[in-house]
């Protein structure tokens, strides 16, 4: 068995606006106000010739008092919201159909009263939070939605095809160039709907005529589609006595992490992410975002990947909140990094990056991305396991370079225009070769990040090959070749 | 005295006797092409072997310790940054735990060792039992090692290629 709740005339109650009142909503808003149409009317404009369509200007001719007014799509959502939770306390297994409209399967409740009891209890249940909500009950949901369309406030439909046959299309129909088409036939019942060679529907009306036929006749056997909670794999604790140590806190988190796991063994997911935050008593935080390798729900796994990440930190004051959350995954599509596949461990591989990075600090470990600049050590270093970004058109050239970073300071003696010695470090080094200069800038458009280097290759008596910069007046070595 | 100086020179032939044979005769790269061996560690001297290190480092699955962090990127091809895992050290020390995490792991066929840019004195005053400890984690774990130095440090390499010497500039300590 199966029960419809309809708010009819949705986006008005959403605007609280009561049915006595002469208004209607606009659809998004028009270049001009006057070419705005009505999305929604209310049944006192629509008994004075106001109809859903209409230009705002049109309907004012018809219905001077009319008051025109916007969508708000929150109070929407927080109405459907309500209407959603109302049907929660009466069956687990409930759809959101559309909005104002959702359909209750009542098969696993006892029925220990008339249908028609039972809708008036319903009805009376749900008024709390509309003014004007009308219940179907039928043996299949299509025909409740049909019901619903025609109660007053309740309405029962048990054989299908004689309570149907005297409907209005309206009730099935609300496309107005269809309903058109069909008072141009002399369809103007459900009925008569019915009566139609289902063929020459389907030539003459494709799809959709097909579908509402099927409606027409009381619809199929079909499963609903349930509302599911969204199921959130967080715990949190705020902490009476704060933690100092990372041993407690270990302690808290497994704890944390063995209730999680749980959940998600329930959920059958496996953890995909660990989103870490603590908070201090000074009231600064730490958070992570821990990606795992291969998303699992072993506790022993998660926990050494939290241990890793706790390594590295440090913090002036103690714990006095933390926060644990598992973004879920399931477990088929867990593998999305094409380098995973060539790892025999990626779970222990991210706690061996984690431990790295843990030893020289963040943004010393993973992989070498080249920025579209042709600035000096244009490059940043991303985490080795995310994918890599599609690689820019770059084709290396030259002998290989050794960087020094930072640069090394220098001083060149000059001769004849060319440098012939080099000073750095309190060391000399004469030149036996230059090349240069060489010019390059960039980012000339910008005052702050302009820049401009003179470029010389020097070879020195030993055989080494240094390239030497010039910027901002000053020498520095950048590098060896070799 | 003499004996047992005698009998360690022994024990270590029969331990390493490639590194004891080239001892006598260090390989020029430019003769002989240097090869990775899994689960062994060589090492090749000398500062002007960046070519044959960018070589190494198109192998898959591969991590370069920079001790001196002195790769250049703008230096690879695409492919070879898409699938290096560069760790960029500051010390001798970091690049050796580096390189211990990372052989543990046991995730990675290839890890280079670059210290090329290091001070001499400060890669004398690492005791040789880093090397064997490193060595034998290779060997554990299957993977390739290649310690790219300014000069001989790696007592127990597998085996030993030189480039040019040249006395070049480097890091302070």
């Amino acid at each position: 068995m199966f029960a419809a709740w309809w708010l009819p005339r949705f986006v008005l109650q959403a605007l609280r606006v009561l049915s006595r009142e002469r208004a209607a909503v606009l659809e998004a808003q028009a270049l001009k106000a006057e070419d705005a149409r009505l999305l929604c009317v209310s049944e006192t404009a629509e008994r004075e010739g106001v109809q859903a369509g209409m230009t705002s200007s049109q309907a004012q001719a018809r219905c001077p008092r009319l008051r025109l007014l916007y969508r708000d799509e929150k109070a929407e959502q927080e109405l459907q919201q309500r209407l959603l939770m109302a049907a929660e306390s009466w069956t687990p297994d409930y759809e959101a159909t559309q909005p104002g409209l959702c359909v209750l399967d009542l098969s696993r409740r006892r029925m220990n009263e008339p249908w028609q009891d039972l809708g008036m209890l319903m009805h009376r249940d749900a008024t709390a939070l509309a003014t004007e909500v009308r219940i179907g009950l039928a043996d299949k949901a299509d025909l409740a939605v049909l019901a619903a369309h025609v109660a007053d406030p309740v309405r029962v439909i048990r054989d299908g095809k004689e309570a149907l046959r005297e409907l209005p299309m309206t009730v099935l129909c609300r496309n107005p160039e269809l309903l058109n088409l069909l008072h141009l036939w002399g369809v103007r019942t459900l009925g008569q709907f019915t009566a139609l060679p289902r063929a020459e529907i389907a030539r003459r009306l494709g799809a959709e005529g097909l579908a509402l036929h099927d409606l027409a006749r009381g619809g199929k056997e079909r499963l609903l589609r349930l509302v599911r909670p969204i199921q959130l794999f967080r715990e949190e604790s705020e902490l009476e006595s704060p933690i100092e140590c990372v041993e407690p806190l270990m302690h808290l988190l497994r704890g944390m992490l063995g209730r999680l796991c749980a959940r998600l063994a329930e959920a059958w997911r496996v953890a995909g992410r660990l989103l870490l935050a603590l908070r201090f008593d000074d009231r600064s935080t730490h958070e992570r975002d821990l990606r795992i390798a291969e998303p699992t729900r072993d506790e022993a796994v998660l926990g050494r990947v939290l241990e890793t990440a706790l390594e590295g930190v440090k913090a002036s004051a103690p714990i006095v909140f933390v926060s644990l959350e598992i973004v879920p995954v399931r477990a088929a599509a867990s593998q999305a990094g094409l380098f995973d596949q060539g790892l025999r461990d990626p779970n222990r591989f991210a706690e061996t990056l984690s431990a790295l990075e843990a030893l020289l600090g963040k943004g010393r470990v993973g992989r070498a991305e080249l920025l579209p600049s042709r600035r000096v050590d244009a490059f940043r270093v991303v985490n080795f396991l995310e994918a890599p970004a599609p690689s820019l058109d770059h084709t290396p050239g030259g002998p290989p370079l050794q960087r020094f970073r930072p640069p090394r300071p220098a001083r060149l003696v000059w001769q004849d225009w060319r440098p012939v010695a080099l000073h750095v470090d309190r060391e000399t080094k004469p030149l036996i070769s230059a090349s240069g200069p060489w010019f390059l800038s960039g980012e000339w458009w910008d005052t702050q990040q302009a820049w401009q280097h003179e470029i010389w290759d020097a070879a020195t008596d030993d055989g080494a090959l240094y390239r030497l910069v010039r910027e901002h007046e000053a020498w520095r070595v950048e590098g060896r070749y070799g | 005295m003499k004996t047992a100086l005698f009998d360690l020179q022994n024990l270590l032939r029969d331990r390493f006797p490639e590194a004891m044979a080239m001892s006598q005769d260090v390989r020029r790269f430019e003769v002989v092409q240097p090869m990775l061996q899994a689960g062994k560690m060589v090492e090749v001297t000398g500062m002007d072997s960046s070519l044959l290190l960018h070589r190494f480092m198109k192998e898959q699955a591969c991590a370069l310790i920079d001790a001196a962090d002195a790769l250049e990127p703008g230096g690879l091809d695409a492919s070879t940054l898409r699938h290096l895992l560069w760790v960029r050290c500051q010390k001798a020390t970091e690049a050796i735990r580096a390189a211990d995490l990372l052989l543990r792991d046991g995730n990675l066929r290839t890890v280079l060792i670059d210290l090329r840019l290091r001070p001499v004195r400060e890669l004398f005053a690492l005791p040789s039992s880093v090397w064997h400890r490193l060595r034998l984690l290779a060997e554990r774990g299957g993977a390739a090692v290649a310690v790219f130095s300014p000069c001989q440090v790696v007592a127990c390499a597998a085996g030993r290629w030189s480039a040019p010497q040249t006395s070049p500039l480097t890091l302070a300590a």
